[in-house]
């Protein structure tokens, strides 16, 4: 870490406001991924923004900014999913229902499927997923942004890949609904374990 | 698989070989690494073009109107700080 400078002038806040509409975009993204909800992740974000624009003195500039961004982002999250329980996972009565609408379509999987699928993982498998599989984030960048060694990354990246497409995919046709439902969210959770 | 860009460390914690990493398939046990982005198609991984579909769709959205009334405020900050100097 390079030496901050005690008060930023009024360039590096131009700079820093810059970097700040730079990142938004991605920085929804994450959101949306985390929280699976357009309103709950635009809140979030501006929340990440304001709370990195008082904190901007403890920015180095140089560094990684959109780590340090997401680091904001993940953080509040993480402390809003603690308070309000709401927010533990999208319901998942609706994801049940929007996962059982149909089979992936021509062109690819649902992406509905796959968003209503990413709430029902860990949030530590979903994030990893949204930031190295979604953002394209390297392992490195993840590993920061998320306080873990890169080897916990790649192993949380590989369970919730498993898991995911184990909630997408679901089992065979033909099996009844009750052990459709059962049989997906085993698997998923055995593979999440 | 074609998850993340080009990492360089390796810990023992999950599987993966040589210099470039790859998202293990299930139950691959990270045996074969297909290291660039570019060889992944559609038919190859769609959960991973799942992803970064749903990302992209967000970034492809117009910006809301919050988010340009919370740069607004920061802009007038920077303007007031500029002309109290």
């Amino acid at each position: 870490m390079t030496k901050k400078p005690n008060r930023p002038p009024a360039q590096q806040d131009k700079e820093f406001h810059d970097q700040l509409v730079a990142i938004i975009p991605s920085l929804r993204a994450f959101a949306r991924g985390l929280c699976g909800n357009r309103d709950m992740a635009d809140d979030m974000a501006q929340d990440a923004m304001t709370r990195a624009w008082a904190a901007r003195q403890s920015y180095t500039p140089g560094s990684n900014f959109r780590a340090w961004m997401f680091m904001i982002l993940r953080n509040h999250f993480y402390t809003t999913l603690r308070k309000n329980s709401r927010m533990a996972s999208w319901d998942p009565e609706i994801a049940e229902r929007v996962l059982v609408v149909g089979p992936a379509q021509q062109d690819g999987l649902n992406v509905q499927d796959v968003q209503a699928a990413l709430q029902k993982l860990p949030p530590e498998q979903r994030e990893v997923l949204i930031l190295i599989g979604a953002n394209g984030v390297s392992y490195e960048e993840a590993a920061e942004i998320m306080g873990c060694a890169i080897g916990t990354i790649k192993s949380r990246l590989a369970r919730g890949r498993v898991a995911l497409t184990a909630l997408i995919e679901g089992p065979p046709i033909g099996d009844d609904q009750n052990s459709r439902k059962k049989g997906s969210r085993s698997a998923a959770y055995s593979a999440a374990d | 698989m074609n998850f993340g860009n080009k990492s360089g460390k390796e810990t023992n914690e999950a599987s993966s070989q040589g210099e470039e990493p790859s998202l293990p398939e299930a139950g691959a046990g990270g045996k074969q690494a297909k290291p660039v982005r570019a060889q992944m198609t559609r038919n190859d991984d769609p959960v991973g073009t799942a992803l970064r579909r749903l990302h992209d769709d967000v970034i492809a959205e117009p910006l809301p109107d919050d988010f340009l009334r919370l740069l607004g405020d920061i802009e007038r900050k920077i303007a007031g700080q500029t002309g109290g100097e």
